[in-house]
């Protein structure tokens, strides 16, 4: 078995060091791919670290309390057969590759690009699989169908930062901002759940994309089944994250005070709502949304969307037409969601439909328990 | 997202507020250059590069360059915002204002008192600020302070090309007049600013660092001198957070207040003056609404009381740096 590092991952564009927080692996201990590892916590937010690679752990280099930069060398992963000698050369022969190289850009990743809908703009996170053999040439191989990303209310395509990596090591995927949100247009036409399907379903037209994996989180799974319902033929898998207007009600108190706060001070309470565990709620997190909340047009938006039925209605849409879907869906709850939240959801039954329930995380299982929901997300494909 | 300079997004911010609304419009010294001349139309785009461009898209009925007379230049644009138009004034230093009181604290200032709130006076006037350039004692000082105490001024001085960019295009949609004070030594400053339009509230200060021990209020380029101080006591195991109330008037008294009830320890850095200015302003709020939180003496870190020095080794002395601030934090934690 050769040496294999374990560094320090990348969540999101923005991230370019991490302080580790705690080990939870030792020397001697012999590791899976995709166990969890350590915790890292970003000026941004705190993760868990999955192994990349499996092995025996020879060597921690990384100390708890550490900050140290992407691609750092964290730990060694070695069997007996080296010895002590071979472990030292190669921790000292390591090089951080530089994240910004431009060699590393087209493997992993992710371009923001920008998609014309008439006189909207949506952009989107793309990133195309590791492998080259992966790399679809017409999407529509099995196996090679692109996965889509649908942020929910007054989220963004970097909610996605701890999933899109590990979607990414198979597929194509693809993190849109909805219109209203990131990097997209400001004005809403419609700000039904309806209208912004429509505006998803454009989006895949506008790309070519025939078919794919729609992921959704909270308005964005409601759009995402919407999307389903309109085009099942289109829609291989369908993973429903904390879905909203499916049953459980929408804690209408968040989305208006969501709207109002102008300040740091009135957002952090409204975000604390989102987590399980309130301290993944950091300043530049708060300071994110705030300066997208400032963003001209970015109210009236939120209001437009508000006001289309998302706090209005339990329910969007007809059990048996739900009931009759044809692909796979899987529905994932958080065990201590704030923001839909309640035993409601009856109407998602059915023949081909599983429904989990994640543990230690709110209304944000996909951030909070990255690697569970990951996992989910990965059988559903 | 895209980086840009404090000087880019200024331009950035008066580009997209022109666009959007006709009624904004450019007066000052030189803000094209060339006008009344035989020579190029915008040669020199204001003293600092801030106004360039600006006359190609939107002509010299809306980008006027004036005589050098900065009264004039306020008094017009106090009675072009009293009459409906969106006036943004450039006056290259703030040490030239003395020439313009009258027209900005008592005509200005007191429109909207004076006539019972029927009028208002959508002004912005943009000036540079603060020693460093070896431009001597009238081209160096930094007179925010005393703006800051004329009621019916709002008074904003950006840290980062961000703020500048939020912060003038919300000065640029304020009904009344607000004075906007770049530092000369930040224009190349560069961070993440976007594209898209936006307003930052004023009384809203930013909590640049979070930290337990010590909280220090700083403005405008001071700001990231408490920082580089910050990130000196850090490796000595003090904890610091860095304020940046973004305005004077109106003032977030809240957060400092809030800060200092937490650290218990206050140091205030301000370039503006050792007498009469923001540091002993702030020192004054917290010792009066903060003062059951206080565990030591409040530190004011600031110039000494004397004009800027022309010599360059006494300017470097005179205006505060992180050595200052550090050994400021020493003496009060002893």
């Amino acid at each position: 078995m050769t040496i294999k590092a374990i560094t320090v991952p990348k969540w999101g564009l923005s991230m370019d060091e991490g302080e580790l927080i705690e080990w939870h692996i030792s020397p001697g201990d012999e590791i899976n791919i995709g166990q969890e590892i350590a915790e890292i916590e970003t000026s941004k937010i705190a993760g868990a670290v999955e192994a990349a690679v499996s092995g025996k752990v020879r060597r921690l280099i990384a100390e708890e309390g550490e900050m140290l930069p992407v691609g750092a060398l964290m730990a060694v992963l070695a069997d007996d057969t080296q010895n002590d000698e071979a472990i030292d050369a190669f921790i000292a022969t390591f090089k951080v590759e530089d994240p910004d190289d431009p060699a590393l850009e087209t493997a992993g990743m992710p371009n923001i690009l920008s998609a014309k809908l008439g006189d909207m703009d949506i952009s989107y996170l793309e990133t195309m699989p590791h492998e080259p053999a992966n790399i679809p040439d017409n999407g529509q191989k099995s196996g090679e169908i692109p996965v889509i990303l649908i942020h929910g209310y007054g989220g963004d395509c970097n909610n996605w930062l701890f999933n899109q990596g590990k979607l990414g090591e198979t597929h194509r995927v693809i993190a849109l901002d909805l219109p209203g949100h990131g990097r997209s247009t400001k004005y809403v036409k419609d700000g039904s759940v309806k209208g912004l399907a429509r505006v998803v379903d454009g989006f895949l037209d506008r790309l070519a994309i025939e078919k794919a994996h729609l992921i959704g989180h909270s308005m964005g799974a409601a759009i995402a089944l919407q999307c389903a319902l309109n085009d099942p033929r289109r829609v291989t898998s369908l993973s429903l994250i904390c879905p909203a207007l499916v049953g459980r009600p929408v804690n209408s108190d968040y989305i208006t005070n969501f709207m109002q706060a102008r300040t740091r001070k009135q957002l952090k309470p409204v975000l604390q709502q989102l987590f399980s565990d309130e301290k993944l709620v950091t300043a530049d997190l708060i300071d994110d949304v705030l300066k997208y909340k400032r963003l001209d047009g970015v109210d009236e938006a939120l209001k437009v969307i508000a006001d289309a039925g998302l706090t209005t209605e339990q329910s969007a849409f007809n059990d048996n037409e739900i009931a009759g879907l044809r692909m796979p869906v899987s529905i994932i709850w958080g065990e201590n969601d704030k923001i839909i939240s309640g035993t409601g959801a009856h109407i998602l039954t059915g023949k081909n439909i599983r429904s989990h329930q994640v543990k230690d995380s709110g209304h944000m299982p996909h951030m909070e328990n990255a690697g569970a929901v990951n996992e989910i997300l990965m059988e559903n494909l | 997202m895209t980086q840009k300079t404090i000087r880019e997004a200024l331009n950035d911010a008066l580009r997209q507020e022109m666009r959007r609304d006709n009624n904004v419009i450019i007066l000052g010294e030189d803000v094209a250059g060339g006008h009344g001349g035989t020579g190029v139309i915008d040669a020199y785009g204001g003293p600092l590069g801030v106004t360039k461009g600006l006359i190609g898209e939107f002509g010299a009925n809306r980008v006027i360059d004036t005589p050098i007379t900065e009264s004039a230049i306020m008094g017009a644009a106090a009675g072009a915002a009293a009459t409906g138009l969106r006036p943004i004034a450039e006056l290259m230093f703030v040490d030239f204002m003395g020439v313009c009181f009258d027209q900005i604290f008592n005509q200005a200032a007191k429109f909207r008192y004076m006539f019972g709130g029927k009028t208002r006076t959508p002004m912005v006037i943009r000036t540079t600020i603060g020693a460093g350039m070896r431009t001597a004692a009238q081209h160096s000082q930094c007179l925010y302070h005393m703006f800051t105490s004329v009621p019916g001024l709002k008074c904003v001085m950006p840290s980062n090309a961000y703020d500048a960019k939020g912060l003038l295009i919300e000065a640029i949609r304020d009904d009344d007049p607000v004075i906007f004070f770049e530092n000369k030594l930040l224009y190349d400053h560069a961070c993440d600013v976007p594209d898209e339009s936006y307003a930052i509230p004023f009384g809203e200060a930013n909590v640049v660092r979070e930290g337990h021990d010590i909280t220090i209020v700083a403005f405008s380029r001071m700001v990231h001198i408490a920082e580089e101080a910050a990130k000196t006591l850090a490796s000595e195991g003090i904890s610091v957070e860095v304020i940046d109330p973004r305005t004077t008037s109106p003032l977030d008294e809240e957060t400092i207040l809030e800060s200092v009830e937490k650290t218990g320890r206050l140091v205030v850095v301000d370039e503006s003056a050792a007498r009469c200015g923001m540091a002993a302003d702030i020192a004054g709020l917290v010792a009066e609404k903060g003062f059951s939180s206080l565990k030591g003496p409040i530190i004011q870190i600031t110039p000494p009381h004397t004009p800027v020095p022309f010599s360059p080794p006494l300017e470097d002395a005179f205006i505060p740096s992180a050595a200052t601030v550090v050994a400021g934090v020493h003496r009060l934690l002893k």
